[in-house]
């Protein structure tokens, strides 16, 4: 199959909003969310000529967003290697300096969910493993199907399937309270 | 269905992925056991919860930003072909090499921590410190106890710390007499903290072109805070007792005076070696390219990035002129004139924003085209739907605002034989009003002319 194609400010108008919710749910930070968007949608962009509708465009998208992601987390976790340097190694007196090793989780961004509520739900996202939250987020909040996010994530749809059923144990667990008020 | 089963199923039953029989099956298990309801109702408010907190709009500016980096070529972040060896090396070599360059790279830092030199960019604070003595020797002869400080700011950059930290340790090592030291030291400490921050927007720094222009840009300032901490001393008659409290600090004795300018100058390095030590500074930034990760970061250095821009396309000139006395009565506030008719005049004169993102005066824009008018749109982000204008009898006056805590609100805009003048008050935004990024302007259409076209800051 061959679709039609697509201009890039149909693209944009179309895309833009999908990838930026979707890197806003995996960061859980305004800012780095726009960083993450911005790259994954320069590479769609690049890649767009190339696009030959195997799959429907906003799975084509979320894929190269998810993966960009993915990157991302790597390097991240590469450079986190330094973060273990203690900064008395470089100063030596370190009484006065905060501690430079710290969680690779991203901070909560507390302006992005004004109510309690969605702020748990943003908190208890960032809790699960990143592939786990990228399932829940593409199944719950973007409404994906089994087989999109499958085609999305590149892994089976039994792999979607026992992710989200683990990711809902886990969030019913830290949400459990807020579901029943 | 039995219990296990359907705890088996309740996924795909939540999300109508179940094959019809099955889904029959299911729903007749679920009107029949309370337990597994009771299981599925959970679930389900969970599952609404969550699809709860919905979709967010694009930040403002967002479709203008990502437009800025496709024209600039900034390349997204790394792939995963990292190390970008050819196919065939594997992964192990590629650690190997990593770990090898880690090594080296802190190895490098600790060696410059050990000994400091001043052929870098930790040079121009010494500099700066021990500029002092040298040009008033008999002020502040233990000023020139500049070492520490560049171990310091070495370590601050090394480690990736902030700028205060750099302040903090600073302090600590002029010896437990931090009061002292603040009245001794506060502009060559501020120029040393103001280094510090500075290098590591330089850290930060987007691309290598903006990295070499910071390293530029802190030539230029430190060279002003020199000139200015040189001044400073030489008028202020208490820097002899801070010199004192530094030589107490250092353990040495009170009446050594003598000896002291010597060590001064021995410590100064000549401008060839600080320019050799910037230009190593540009090759050091071109590999510590770090994104920035906070939106404060971000803001920074979007600032930074305007005041590059700005810096390179410096053919347009605002001047500031005192205004006529003939312009009315009782009118005597700051004028800024705005040369007529430039091509290219759509540039406000960003170099007089300093690091708070403030402006001295607040510059005033004409334009006279549509594309002058589409690149100020773009270069600034500015948000407002753009007025129609017939640019063959009409123009556009721009007012920026000089803090990003202020607003503009053009007031009138009044022709006369000679000039037009655009007339504007300055607001503070409500408390409650976050600060801007991009300072606050407002634009007005007004009659095209030749005449010149002033910009009166209203009391």
């Amino acid at each position: 199959m061959v679709s039609k194609p697509v201009s890039e400010s149909e693209f944009l108008e179309g895309n833009a909003v999908l990838v930026y919710n979707l890197a806003l749910r995996l960061t859980g930070n305004a800012s780095d969310a726009e960083d993450l968007a911005q790259d994954a949608l320069i590479r769609a962009l690049k890649a767009l000529p190339g696009f030959r509708g195997e799959s429907s465009l906003s799975t084509w998208v979320y894929r190269i967003t998810v993966n960009t992601w993915k990157n991302r987390v790597r390097s991240e976790k590469r450079r986190g290697l330094w973060k273990m340097v203690p900064l008395s190694l470089f100063s030596g007196d370190d009484e006065d300096e905060e501690p430079n090793f710290k969680d690779d989780s991203k901070p909560l961004d507390t302006g992005l969910e004004t109510d309690e509520k969605g702020a748990m739900v943003q908190k208890a996202l960032l809790e699960l493993d990143p592939e786990s939250r990228a399932v829940v987020i593409l199944r719950e909040i973007e409404g994906q199907s089994y087989q999109e996010i499958a085609a999305a994530l590149d892994i089976p749809e039994g792999t979607v399937k026992s992710r989200l059923s683990r990711a809902r144990e886990a969030l019913k667990e830290k949400l459990q309270k807020y579901v029943t008020q | 269905m039995d219990c296990r089963t359907f705890r088996e199923r309740l996924t795909e039953f939540l999300d109508r992925e179940l094959a019809a029989p099955e889904r029959s099956q299911a729903e007749a298990h679920l009107s029949a056991c309370s337990g597994c309801r009771s299981e599925y109702e959970e679930l389900h408010g969970i599952s609404k919860m969550v699809a709860g907190v919905g979709r967010k709009p694009l930040p403002v500016g967002f479709m203008q930003r990502l437009e800025r980096r496709r024209q600039a070529g900034e390349s997204p972040a790394p792939s995963r072909n990292f190390f970008l060896l050819p196919p065939g090396i594997p992964r192990y070599a590629a650690f190997a090499l990593s770990s090898l360059i880690v090594m080296f790279v802190v190895m490098d830092k600790a060696r410059n921590m050990l000994q400091p030199e001043l052929g870098t960019i930790s040079g121009v604070a010494s500099n700066m410190a021990v500029d002092a003595p040298r040009r008033a020797p008999a002020a502040a002869p233990k000023f020139a106890a500049a070492p520490p400080a560049s171990d310091t700011l070495s370590s601050v950059r090394g480690a990736g710390g902030g700028g205060s930290g750099g302040f903090a340790a600073l302090k600590k090592a002029a010896g437990g007499q931090p009061n002292d030291f603040d009245r001794a030291g506060q502009s060559a400490a501020g120029s040393l903290d103001e280094a510090a921050s500075r290098n590591l927007e330089v850290a930060g720094a987007r691309d290598n072109k903006s990295a070499v222009e910071s390293v530029d840009f802190l030539k230029q300032k430190a060279e002003l805070q020199q000139r200015l901490v040189s001044e400073k001393e030489a008028k202020d008659a208490s820097v002899t007792s801070t010199g004192k409290a530094l030589a107490r600090a250092k353990g040495e004795p009170l009446d050594a005076p003598a000896a002291a300018p010597a060590e001064g100058k021995a410590k100064v390095t000549s401008n060839e070696e600080l320019i050799a030590g910037i230009e190593a500074e540009k090759k050091r930034s071109k590999m510590r390219i770090i994104p920035p990760s906070s939106r404060e970061e971000r803001t920074r250095l979007a600032m930074l990035s305007a005041m590059q821009g700005a810096n390179s396309a410096s053919a347009f000139q605002l001047r500031a002129q005192v205004a006529p006395a003939s312009l009315g009565p009782g009118q005597t506030p700051m004028i800024i004139a705005q040369e007529p008719a430039k091509v290219g005049s759509a540039v406000p004169d960003l170099e007089r924003l300093d690091k708070n993102g403030k402006l001295d005066e607040a510059p005033g824009v004409l334009i006279r085209s549509e594309t002058e008018r589409r690149d100020l749109w773009h270069k600034y982000e500015m948000t407002a739907a753009p007025p129609k204008i017939d640019y063959a009898s009409q123009m556009l006056a721009v007012v920026f605002a000089t803090s990003p805590s202020t607003s503009i609100q053009i007031s009138r805009v009044t022709p006369s034989e000679d000039r037009i003048v655009v007339s504007y008050h300055e607001l503070p935004l409500a408390n409650d009003a976050k600060a801007l990024a991009v300072p606050s302007y407002q634009f007005r259409v007004i009659p095209k002319t030749e005449k010149p076209v002033y910009f009166e800051k209203l009391p």
